[in-house]
C-alpha cells in the first residue's frame, strides 16, 4: 500500500508542476461501483477512490494525457463454510480489492468555449487489481496487471479563470490477465480541475 | 486562490482515502475458524466404533522436536465439556464409543497448541505414545490427503485414525482432521470451543456411519 501511496505522490507531484499553458490537472474523488467479477467477490460499493489526471490541450477540442486512479473495495462476509475439494474452511471472510488504473488519455470537448463543455474520453493503458480474502490471520492474495481500457463521459463547469468543477462517469475495464477474469467497475469521480496559465 | 483550493483539495482526499482504509476483524471471536480435511477414499459408512481418550494433549513449544517431552494435558475442567461435546457430535452421527482395547474402528484423538506450531506431517503422532504405547513402536501416523501444515495460536486439534489401517512403515492412516483455530483471549471462552467443534462436524457431513 505504501508503494501505491507513493506512486500517486509522485503523479500529483509531476502533474502539479507543470502548469503550463493548454495544460490542466485534475484531482478527483472517486466512487466505484462493481460489475460481473468485481460485483460478485464484493457487491458493496467503493466509497474509497481517488484520481488524478493530467491533460495536454492540442487544440481547444482535443487533450492528450495520463490518469492514474484508485479504489478499494471492501466487504465483510458473514460466518459460512467454503469447501474446495476435501477441505471445508468456516469462518468470517474479509475481502478487498485494490484496482489501481493507469491509462493515457484522449479527450475530445463537445463545447470547450462556454461555460459547461461536456466531454468525451477513452483511457488505454492498464489496470492493476490487488485481490485479497482474509480467515483469520491468513490471506489469499492475487495481484495481476492486465490490459486495460477505461470509455469516459464527462462535464466541465466553469467557475472561475483557472478553474473548472469536473463531474465524470468512467467505465474501467481490465482483461483476464494471471487467473483473474475480466474485472471491471464504474466510477462516479467529482473533481477540481486546474488549469495553466 | 487557485493554488489555495488545490491545496486544501489534495490534503482533503488524501487525508480521507488514507484515513478510511478499511478495516478488519474488531472482536476476537472473527478470527475463529474451522477446518476440516479427509480421505476420500476411506469408507466411513461402513465403520462404527471409535474411541476417545478421557485427555486433551496440550501441545507446546513452536516445532515438535526429536524426541519430545511428556507431554501435558488440558485441565480436566476445560477438557470434560469439550470431550463430551465431541461424544455428543460422534453420537449424533451414529458412531457408537467403545474402550480403545476393544478394537475401535478409529480413534479419535484431541490435541491443543497455544502457541504457532508447525506440524511436519505425522511427525507429532508420535506424542501420543504416551498414551497408546504402540504408537513408541512406529513413527505415528501418516496423512493420504495434504495437512494443514501451519496452525497459529489456540487450536484444537481432532485427528480421526485408523488404527488397523498402517502403512508398510508402521504409520497409521488419518482419515479426518478437524481444526478450531483463534486468537486466545484474556479469558477462555468455552462457547467459541463449543461452537467450534459443532461447526467441525457439522460440515464433515460424510463421518456418518450406518
Amino acid at each position: 500500500m505504501k508503494k501505491l501511496f507513493n506512486i500517486i505522490l509522485a503523479v500529483a507531484i509531476f502533474a502539479a508542476a507543470p502548469a503550463i499553458a493548454q495544460s490542466t490537472f485534475s484531482i478527483q474523488y472517486s466512487m466505484g461501483f462493481g460489475n460481473n467479477d468485481v460485483k460478485s467477490f464484493i457487491s458493496s460499493a467503493s466509497f474509497r477512490g481517488a484520481a488524478l489526471e493530467y491533460r495536454y490541450h492540442i487544440e481547444p477540442k482535443f487533450a492528450v494525457g495520463a490518469d492514474i486512479g484508485w479504489n478499494t473495495f471492501y466487504e465483510r462476509r458473514a460466518y459460512d463454510t467454503y469447501t474446495s475439494g476435501t477441505v471445508s474452511l468456516s469462518g468470517v471472510q474479509y475481502r478487498y480489492i485494490n484496482a489501481m488504473p493507469i491509462y493515457a488519455a484522449f479527450d475530445y470537448y463537445l463545447k470547450p468555449d462556454e461555460k459547461v463543455n461536456p466531454y468525451i474520453g477513452l483511457g488505454v493503458g492498464t489496470l492493476y487489481t490487488k485481490r485479497n480474502t482474509d480467515m483469520n490471520l491468513y490471506t489469499v492474495e492475487n495481484s495481476v496487471w492486465a490490459f486495460g481500457l477505461r470509455p469516459e463521459v464527462g462535464v466541465l463547469v466553469n467557475a472561475n479563470e483557472g478553474l473548472d468543477i469536473q463531474l465524470a462517469g468512467k467505465y474501467n475495464y481490465g482483461f483476464e490477465a494471471g487467473g483473474l477474469p475480466a474485472q471491471s467497475y464504474f466510477t462516479f469521480n467529482i473533481g477540481l480541475v486546474f488549469k495553466g496559465h | 486562490m487557485n493554488s489555495k483550493i488545490y491545496s486544501l483539495a489534495t490534503v482533503v482526499l488524501l487525508t480521507v482515502l488514507f484515513g478510511c482504509y478499511p478495516g478488519g476483524a474488531e472482536y476476537v471471536n472473527e478470527y475463529d475458524i474451522t477446518y476440516s480435511n479427509y480421505d476420500n477414499t476411506y469408507n466411513f459408512v461402513s465403520k462404527g466404533t471409535y474411541s476417545l481418550p478421557d485427555k486433551i494433549m496440550k501441545i507446546k513449544g513452536d516445532v515438535i522436536s526429536v524426541n519430545p517431552q511428556p507431554p501435558e494435558y488440558v485441565k480436566d475442567i476445560y477438557a470434560t465439556p469439550i470431550l463430551a461435546q465431541i461424544d455428543a457430535n460422534m453420537s449424533s452421527l451414529g458412531w457408537t464409543k467403545v474402550d480403545v482395547n476393544s478394537n475401535p474402528d478409529v480413534q479419535l484423538l484431541p490435541a491443543t497448541w497455544e502457541s504457532t506450531t508447525i506440524i511436519y506431517g505425522g511427525y507429532w503422532g508420535g506424542y501420543w505414545c504416551w498414551y497408546y504405547p504402540y504408537y513408541c513402536t512406529g513413527g505415528g501416523w501418516y496423512y493420504p490427503y495434504v495437512p494443514v501444515t501451519t496452525y497459529t495460536t489456540g487450536t484444537l486439534v481432532m485427528s480421526m485414525v485408523d488404527p488397523n489401517a498402517e502403512s508398510t512403515d508402521s504409520n497409521r492412516r488419518v482419515v479426518w482432521t478437524g481444526a478450531i483455530n483463534g486468537l486466545l483471549a484474556g479469558t477462555y471462552d468455552p462457547s467459541r470451543v463449543s461452537k467450534g467443534i459443532d461447526q467441525a462436524f457439522k460440515q464433515s457431513p460424510y463421518l456418518k456411519t450406518n
